[in-house]
């Protein structure tokens, strides 16, 4: 028999153990399924975070699922199931938000690029924050005026807005950046 | 989550999983799943028929093997596709994905079917009013698809577009089963109208929320 027969069987066993409420059992299942699973989805993702998010996915879902699990059935043929589900679920999103055209600042390669200045990356990368922390639309209105270079009225016109009420926005959100990064750089 | 801290956050999980597992009772068995739709179906089409009534010429048509084929087709449809949600209601499907294949081969047989049929005895499209077929149709329809989507949902499935699909191909089937035994209608026009095109819009429409449907 070969190693992966004998995994898949020892699995089995775990999981028929904890499908009856044996918690040493499905502890030691769940922990050799976690590298497992890191290990089989790593290639297909697009970071290691992400492999992570899906392994931890996984294993949420093999908890919910267990009762479907039929011990006669081989267990990885099971599994295989539902890392395939939540992988393929995880990139939709992932492509639905177009994360994949987004990069982080944690990418060397996209510093050595794209910053002419590579100390100031850090504070890129608090600016980032700081603006993912706002307001969907507070968000929207800043990086309009502020990065893109609209104008209050085309905003305004682009938000169904007074342009008031985006200039206030706008000024708004900057007093509050303003604190929030000179707090963190205290 | 970053790399560093993620061994922590993986057995803090574990631990969490741990503490809150019970024993679970299995999953019914498909065939199981299968069987009770079929049955209970079965009764609320007898208590359904009933009250729209059979169609008066139903003992001469059933020896005409026209009839009676399609009556078949739509009996083999309905069947297949609910024992195939009945698989699909689990992760692997007891490892029998290839039998999505048979409803989905019945499926494309039967419009095949209904193409030749038409392009032979050609198909006038009638205008579109609310007939009693339409009616019909959803009183046949509604109570079978809520029911097996109810099933459906007792498990977990990992492929929520083809549960949802298979999920209307079974009341599809049997929804084609019961106008052609209730309507004198034989024409492929109507049938096509107020037959087929209801099944169609409903089916369409859900099986685009088939993942929201069957989210866990």
């Amino acid at each position: 028999m070969t190693t992966q027969a004998v995994q898949d069987d020892d699995w089995s066993l775990l999981a028929a153990s904890a499908q009856k409420g044996d918690k040493r059992a499905y502890h030691r299942l769940l922990s050799e399924l976690a590298p497992y699973v890191r290990n089989i989805v790593i290639s297909s993702l697009p970071s290691a975070d992400a492999a992570d998010d899906v392994s931890q996915e996984v294993l949420i879902s093999v908890h919910k699922s267990l009762n479907t699990y039929s011990p006669e059935k081989p267990f990885k043929l099971w599994l295989s199931a539902i890392i395939n589900f939540r992988r393929t679920d995880y990139l939709r999103k992932h492509y639905a938000k177009r994360d994949d055209q987004k990069t982080s600042l944690d990418n060397p390669e996209y510093i050595a690029q794209n910053v002419t200045s590579s100390p100031l990356a850090g504070e890129l990368k608090d600016i980032e924050g700081a603006l993912s922390d706002l307001p969907d639309k507070q968000r929207q209105i800043f990086q309009m005026i502020k990065v893109e270079g609209y104008s209050a009225e085309e905003v305004a016109n682009k938000m169904d807005m007074n342009v008031s009420a985006v200039k206030v926005s706008a000024h708004r959100t900057a007093k509050k950046l303003k604190g929030v990064l000179g707090d963190s750089g205290q | 989550m970053t790399q560093d801290n993620n061994p922590k956050n993986v057995d803090d999980l574990i631990g969490s999983l741990c503490d809150d597992l019970s024993p679970v009772g299995k999953v019914w068995c498909p065939y199981k799943h299968f069987t009770l739709w079929l049955s209970v179906s079965a009764i609320y089409f007898a208590v359904i028929f009933f009250f729209i009534g059979l169609r008066l010429d139903l003992m001469d048509q059933m020896h005409d093997p026209v009839f009676v084929f399609e009556l078949v087709i739509g009996l083999a449809l309905s069947l297949t596709g609910a024992l195939c949600a009945s698989f699909l209601s689990i992760p692997d499907m007891r490892g029998m994905s290839w039998f999505k294949a048979v409803p989905s081969t019945i499926l494309g047989t039967f419009i095949v079917w209904n193409v030749v049929k038409a392009c032979i005895h050609g198909m006038d499209m009638p205008h579109f009013e609310w007939v009693a077929c339409i009616n019909n149709g959803l009183f046949l329809e509604a109570f079978p698809l809520l029911f097996i989507i109810i099933l459906s949902l007792r498990g977990k499935t990992t492929q929520p577009y083809w549960m949802t699909f298979m999920n209307v191909i079974a009341v599809a089937g049997v929804s084609w089963i019961g106008l052609r035994i209730t309507c004198m209608m034989d024409d492929m026009g109507h049938a096509f109208m107020y037959h087929f095109l209801p099944v169609s819009v409903i089916g369409g429409l859900l099986i685009l929320f088939g993942r929201r449907i069957f989210k866990w």
